[in-house]
């Protein structure tokens, strides 16, 4: 009681400087007596982009810590597609906005990769249940669907002529100057050449405050309300709070948790996709959803270093799948309607193969580039690549058999949403993904993403009309400063890194596509343990705070454990064949689970159980 | 296989050190790679990525003395291996450094400059393909700053004198687009155009192997003269 009231007492000095100090960023310390008590004090900030965080004190060698304080009407947490989509809408409506970005702001996550993005778009006005848009399947939650297709009526909805109003060139052209879309079809549309640091760079010029190289760590919520977030800034280590209104949720998938090859997972994805802000609302009582689907691609895993990356490497697609084959050069595509073919089939048809044991040497098919036709078909994301591989390692890939395996470029796994994109169960919290809204489709895309996030931003801006910003509780920030410092004081067991492996191997042997019941069993197992005997001794290699990336892969093991385990029970419970999996114990696809899973986490303890397709 | 990796962290040392690794080398192997592997097995070392595919310029470092990113390029097995920072960067730690101000710089730059919304009738017309041919490859950039920290006129007179590579090849993006309407021919000679040497270091260790740096410069350079605009101490 003593140490809560010294903490408000020394909160109201602070704020009192800050105040004299006209509103500039102002920061106070206090040292509070007692041996090992946390000392916190606040500093208010003044929504610059500037923190005063100075020389790092190492964390158990001192009482004192300081914290920032930002205020906001509008937190948006993530700056990618999604970010960027809030972003421009909150602008739109002149709302007052904080922007969190866990890398330098325009290079953080997937949209921070300068890749030619295919933008598609239905352009019609056809009603949504008429749409083919690109996520409707049987476990979509069609109030979401509906809610958010008719969120950009009419041009609105042209993506072509939204991006080219934030910076986008001139689109691919025919020899004769005019436009060559690649799909011009009466519903759908699609051409090449969006490239994401245009709506970036529009961001960053609007003037909205962007505060970046920050991870957010917990999300501020007070009497079952989200009222912000709290996080790390990397370069100086200072705990940072955000006060808010409303908060919306732009992170991403959570894919860094798809298995481990040399630097990456098998995922075109970042390094910063560890679902940070998705496991600390399942913490605070949000039922995720959908976690048993990812979304999946062929692309090479050799070399190494360039494994599943898809601005690098080069894979295949459904339009070349006659030249895929098994390890013993059986072409397993041939013979099917290839025009039958979605994505979904053919990761289900490769998925078969593997479980059949016809697959290579690291889990994979190969591609067989010696036929010509086979190379020609190279896709347009992959031809780039080509001349990469002679000029960095030498290999000509025309002629040669690729070994290819199934990345997650995507994951369902989100928070359930209502149709408005407000978590279900956390006032306040709005989802640009929005649990259940892909269903088996196995997360969302580049091109519904900045349309969920105006949806989701939309729904927060009414709903901050009748939020005001509460006050304080530094109790709250207080336990989640103690949870993160107490990880430098432990000793003696594996270091962050080692047990991030871990993690994303069992996931892996639970989540891939060809999902062997035996190995699902074992890896919920191996979860288990690793939650029961490494989280606990997990010791850092490194004591400072100045971007400490075994304090950051620490904190992150928590969010991926959490992740890996939901998804990995959800996907054991599952018992068919739906989405991009195959399951031999149950190879066809069921309509007693036509139903979506949901996990919910408990004492100690996760669990998942079915509920109802939300239907109009 | 031997790399050195140059390790700094501010708030405790001095000054940077030198440490040298022992790593297992194998066919292919990227310097990120090993980078990975040393921080993972041996001790920690502090270093960005994202992309592994050279389009977020995260991991760009100094290897053997040259910029480089770290995903694309290979170690030698009986190489040198030398691991270093950025040139010509703040660095926030280790092999992390701070290019927010080259970062800032070019953005406010590629932001296009324009009176009036496009409209779809706009953009459906047709455009000059030679244009296209031009604008496609800058779309490339990834903004890592390899060729500004190897570009010997912003190492020696600094980016005030000349911008680097990174930020002219924004200028020629904006100046090849048909549909931006500000003055970037004034821009690029502002910014360093005719202070650049020509010399095509920026093309040599840039990734984005179809950016012709010189051909854009040149390209300015015709615009700039046509206008009068060369600066009368230009060689």
């Amino acid at each position: 009681m003593e140490e809560n009231k010294q903490m408000q007492d020394a909160h109201k000095r602070i704020s009192r400087r800050a105040f004299l100090e006209g509103g500039a960023l102002a920061v106070g310390a206090a040292a509070l007596a007692g041996s090992g008590a946390l000392g916190l004090s606040g500093c208010a900030g003044g929504g610059t982009k500037t923190s005063s965080a100075g020389a790092a004190t190492k964390t158990g060698t001192s009482s004192t810590t300081d914290y920032e304080v930002y205020s906001t009407d509008l937190l948006i947490i993530g700056g990618g597609d999604a970010g960027i989509g809030a972003a421009m809408e909150a602008y739109e409506e002149g709302k007052d906005v904080i922007i969190i970005e866990k890398g330098e702001h325009g290079f953080g996550g997937a949209t921070g990769f300068n890749w030619n993005q295919f933008i598609n778009f239905t352009r019609d006005d056809l009603s949504w249940d008429q749409s083919k848009d690109f996520v409707l399947n049987e476990l979509t939650n069609q109030k979401i669907e509906k809610a958010s297709y008719e969120t950009w009526p009419g041009d609105e909805r042209n993506l072509m002529l939204r991006y080219s109003n934030l910076g986008n060139d001139v689109y691919v052209r025919k020899d004769d100057g005019s436009i060559a879309p690649l799909l011009d079809l009466p519903t759908i549309y699609g051409i090449y050449r969006g490239f994401p640091r245009h709506m970036n760079d529009c961001v960053h010029e609007s003037g909205m405050r962007i505060i970046d190289r920050t991870m957010i760590t917990d999300l501020l919520v007070q009497d079952g309300t989200c009222v912000g977030a709290m996080g790390i800034h990397l370069p100086t280590g200072a705990f940072r709070v955000f006060r808010a209104k409303a908060v919306v949720d732009c992170t991403g998938a959570s894919c860094w948790v798809y298995g481990w090859s040399t630097v990456a997972p098998y995922s075109i994805n970042s390094p910063d996709n560890t679902g940070d802000v998705d496991a600390a609302a399942f913490r605070h009582g949000c039922a995720l959803i959908d976690s048993e689907f990812f979304q999946c691609d062929l692309i090479n895993i050799e070399p190494t270093g360039i494994a599943a990356s898809f601005v690098s490497g080069i894979g295949a697609d459904s339009s070349c799948c006659e030249y895929i084959c098994d390890k013993d050069g059986n072409f397993f595509f041939k013979g099917m309607d290839y025009a039958s073919l979605n994505k979904i089939t053919f990761t289900q048809t490769i998925a078969k193969c593997i479980s059949e044991g016809k697959g290579t040497e690291h889990g994979g098919v190969f591609v067989d580039f010696s036929s010509p036709e086979a190379y020609a078909a190279i896709g347009e994301c992959y031809l780039r690549n080509i001349d990469l591989w002679k000029k960095v390692f030498d290999i000509d890939v025309k002629g040669t058999k690729l070994e290819c395996a199934l990345e997650a470029y995507e994951h369902g796994g989100n928070p359930r949403a209502d149709e408005t994109l407000m978590a279900q169960d956390l006032k306040g919290y709005f989802l640009a993904r929005g649990g259940s809204y892909s269903g088996s489709q196995g997360g969302t895309s580049v091109d519904v993403a900045p349309r969920n996030a105006a949806l989701a931003t939309k729904s927060a801006i009414k709903y901050l009309a009748g939020a005001s910003i509460t006050a304080l509780d530094t109790a709250v920030v207080a336990t989640e400063y103690a949870r993160l410092h107490e990880l430098f004081g432990r000793s003696g067991g594996k270091r962050p890194q080692e047990i991030r492996i871990e993690i994303q191997n069992a996931c892996y042997n639970a989540c891939q596509p060809a999902r062997e019941i035996d190995k699902m069993n074992a890896a919920v197992t191996e979860l288990a343990r690793i939650r029961k005997e490494e989280m606990p001794k997990m010791t850092l290699g490194d004591t400072s705070l100045v971007y400490n990336t075994d304090w950051k892969t620490a904190i992150e093991n928590y969010n991926l454990l959490d992740i890996a385990e939901a998804s990995a029970k959800a996907a054991v419970m599952r018992e068919e064949t739906r989405g991009h999996n195959y399951r031999p114990d149950f190879p066809q696809q069921d309509d007693l689970w036509k139903c979506n899973i949901i996990e919910k986490y408990g004492d100690g303890d996760i669990t998942c159980e079915k509920q109802d397709v939300v239907t109009v | 296989m031997k790399v050195k990796v140059q390790k700094y962290d501010p708030s405790a040392d001095d000054a940077p050190t030198m440490k040298e690794y022992t790593v297992d080398y194998h066919e292919h192997m990227t310097v990120l790679e090993a980078l990975v592997k040393i921080n993972a097995e041996q001790e920690p070392i502090v270093f960005d990525y994202s992309c592994r595919g050279r389009t977020c310029g995260r991991c760009a470092i100094t290897f053997n003395g040259t910029p480089a990113l770290a995903c694309v390029t290979c170690v030698e097995e009986n190489g040198d291996n030398e691991v270093k920072p950025l040139t010509g960067f703040p660095v926030i730690r280790d092999l992390i450094v701070d290019k927010s101000k080259v970062h800032e710089r070019v953005a406010a730059i590629e932001v296009r400059q324009r009176a009036e919304k496009m409209t779809l009738e706009e953009i459906n017309k047709p455009v000059d393909p030679e244009i296209c041919k031009k604008i496609a490859p800058l779309e490339y950039c990834a903004r890592c700053c390899v060729c500004t920290a190897v570009c010997p006129v912003v190492q020696s007179k600094g980016p005030k004198n000349y911008i680097g590579p990174t930020g002219m090849i924004a200028i020629g993006l904006r100046y090849y687009d048909p549909y931006d309407e500000g003055d970037r021919v004034v821009q690029a000679v502002q910014n360093g155009l005719y202070n650049c040497i020509m010399c095509g270091r920026c093309t040599e260790v840039c990734k984005a192997l179809e950016i012709d740096h010189l051909s854009v410069w040149k390209d300015l350079r015709s615009a700039a003269e046509a206008r009068g605009l060369k600066p009368a101490d230009a060689s």
